[in-house]
C-alpha cells in the first residue's frame, strides 16, 4: 500500500475545524492534524537502537528526552520504547519500511507500528503555556527543570498524554488519545480562560 | 498522595501508578512437586511487616513499566526504587 494523496487530502484528525483559540500573547491551544504517528519498541536486553538510528538517519533519545532532525520528531515513552512523529507528507510506509528492513538484517527484536489514527496531535503555546499545564498536571515545568527537549508520559487533567517542549515560545506539543481528545481541549480551554482574559485585545471592552 | 520515584520516569504523584503487591515472591522451581501447602502459600500468603517493606509497583500512566520499591508501612517514607530482577538493596 502506498500513501494515496486523495486520501491525504481528506485526512482529518478528530478535532479538525473544532480549534482555533486563544492569542500568541497569553496561551493559545491549536490542532496539528494529519501528522503520521510511529510506535517503535527495541528489545531493551539487546542493542537494537543502533540499527533502528542508522535506519531513522537521526539518534534516538535518551529517558525523557526528544531529539528531532528536521521537521521528524521521537520522543522517549519508556525504556525501549519510543514515538516518531513526522509530517503526514512522509507517509506512514516511508518511516516504517527502513525500520523493519533493518529489523530483518539484524534479526533484532524490534516493532515499528503506525499508530496515527489512535492520537491527536495539539500545540498549546505562548508564556502562560505552562501555567495551564500546572493546572492539571504534577510534572515539575519550570525551565531548569523541565527544558526544551525535554517530554513527559503522564497525567493531564483526567487524560493519559504524551507531552513535550518543542521551542521556547514556549510550545508544548501534546499527543492525546483520538478518544480523549475532545474532552483534553475542553478542559485546556476552560484551564486557559483566565489567561485568555488577559490579553488586551479582549479585555479593553 | 505518595510521590513514587520510578526508576525511569522520575518522581511522580502515585495516582500513576498501581499497586503489585510483595516484592521478591518467586514463582516454585518445579510446580509439579509444590503441596497444596506450599502451593497455597505461594499463591495467597504475604508478609505484613509494621516497617520496612519490598512492594511491586507499575507506572502505568507513563512508562509502564513494573518495578520495585522499598516503603515504609508506618511512615510511607520510599528508601528505594529499583528495576525488576535485580536484588532488593541493602538499604533501611
Amino acid at each position: 500500500m502506498t500513501a494515496d494523496p486523495g486520501l491525504l487530502a481528506v485526512r482529518r484528525g478528530p478535532l479538525t475545524g473544532a480549534l482555533a483559540a486563544g492569542s500568541a500573547q497569553t496561551v493559545a491551544v491549536r490542532d496539528v492534524p494529519g501528522r503520521t504517528l510511529v510506535e517503535l519498541r527495541v528489545a531493551t536486553n539487546q542493542d537494537g537502537s543502533g540499527a533502528v538510528e542508522s535506519a531513522l538517519g537521526f539518534d534516538l533519545p535518551a529517558a525523557g528526552h526528544t531529539s528531532r532532525d528536521g521537521q521528524q520528531l521521537a520522543v522517549w515513552l519508556g525504556p525501549g520504547w519510543w514515538l516518531l512523529d513526522a509530517p503526514a507528507a512522509t507517509g506512514p510506509r516511508t518511516l516504517e519500511a527502513p525500520l523493519v528492513h533493518r529489523l530483518r538484517d539484524s534479526g533484532g527484536e524490534l516493532s515499528a507500528v503506525e499508530v496515527s489514527a489512535g492520537f491527536a496531535v495539539l500545540e498549546l503555546s505562548g508564556p502562560r503555556a505552562p501555567a495551564v499545564l500546572a493546572h492539571g498536571c504534577s510534572i515539575d515545568l519550570h525551565p531548569r527543570v523541565f527544558g526544551r527537549g525535554r517530554s513527559a508520559r503522564t497525567m493531564l487533567a483526567k487524560a493519559q498524554v504524551v507531552f513535550a517542549l518543542t521551542d521556547d515560545a514556549p510550545t508544548y506539543r501534546i499527543w492525546v488519545r483520538s478518544s480523549f481528545a475532545r474532552y483534553l481541549v475542553a478542559w485546556l480551554l476552560d484551564a486557559a480562560t483566565e489567561y485568555l482574559c488577559e490579553d488586551p485585545t479582549r479585555s479593553s471592552g | 498522595m505518595l510521590r513514587i520515584p520510578c526508576p525511569w520516569c522520575g518522581p511522580r504523584d502515585e495516582t500513576e501508578f498501581c499497586y503489585g503487591g510483595q516484592a521478591h515472591v518467586p514463582y516454585p522451581a518445579d510446580p509439579s512437586t509444590v503441596d497444596d501447602a506450599d502451593w497455597a502459600g505461594y499463591l495467597f500468603f504475604r508478609d505484613n511487616p509494621k516497617g520496612w517493606f519490598a512492594e511491586r509497583w507499575m507506572h502505568r500512566a507513563g512508562c509502564q513499566r513494573w518495578f520495585n520499591v522499598v516503603r515504609h508501612t508506618v511512615t510511607y517514607e520510599i528508601s528505594a526504587s529499583y528495576p525488576p530482577g535485580t536484588s532488593r538493596p541493602d538499604v533501611a
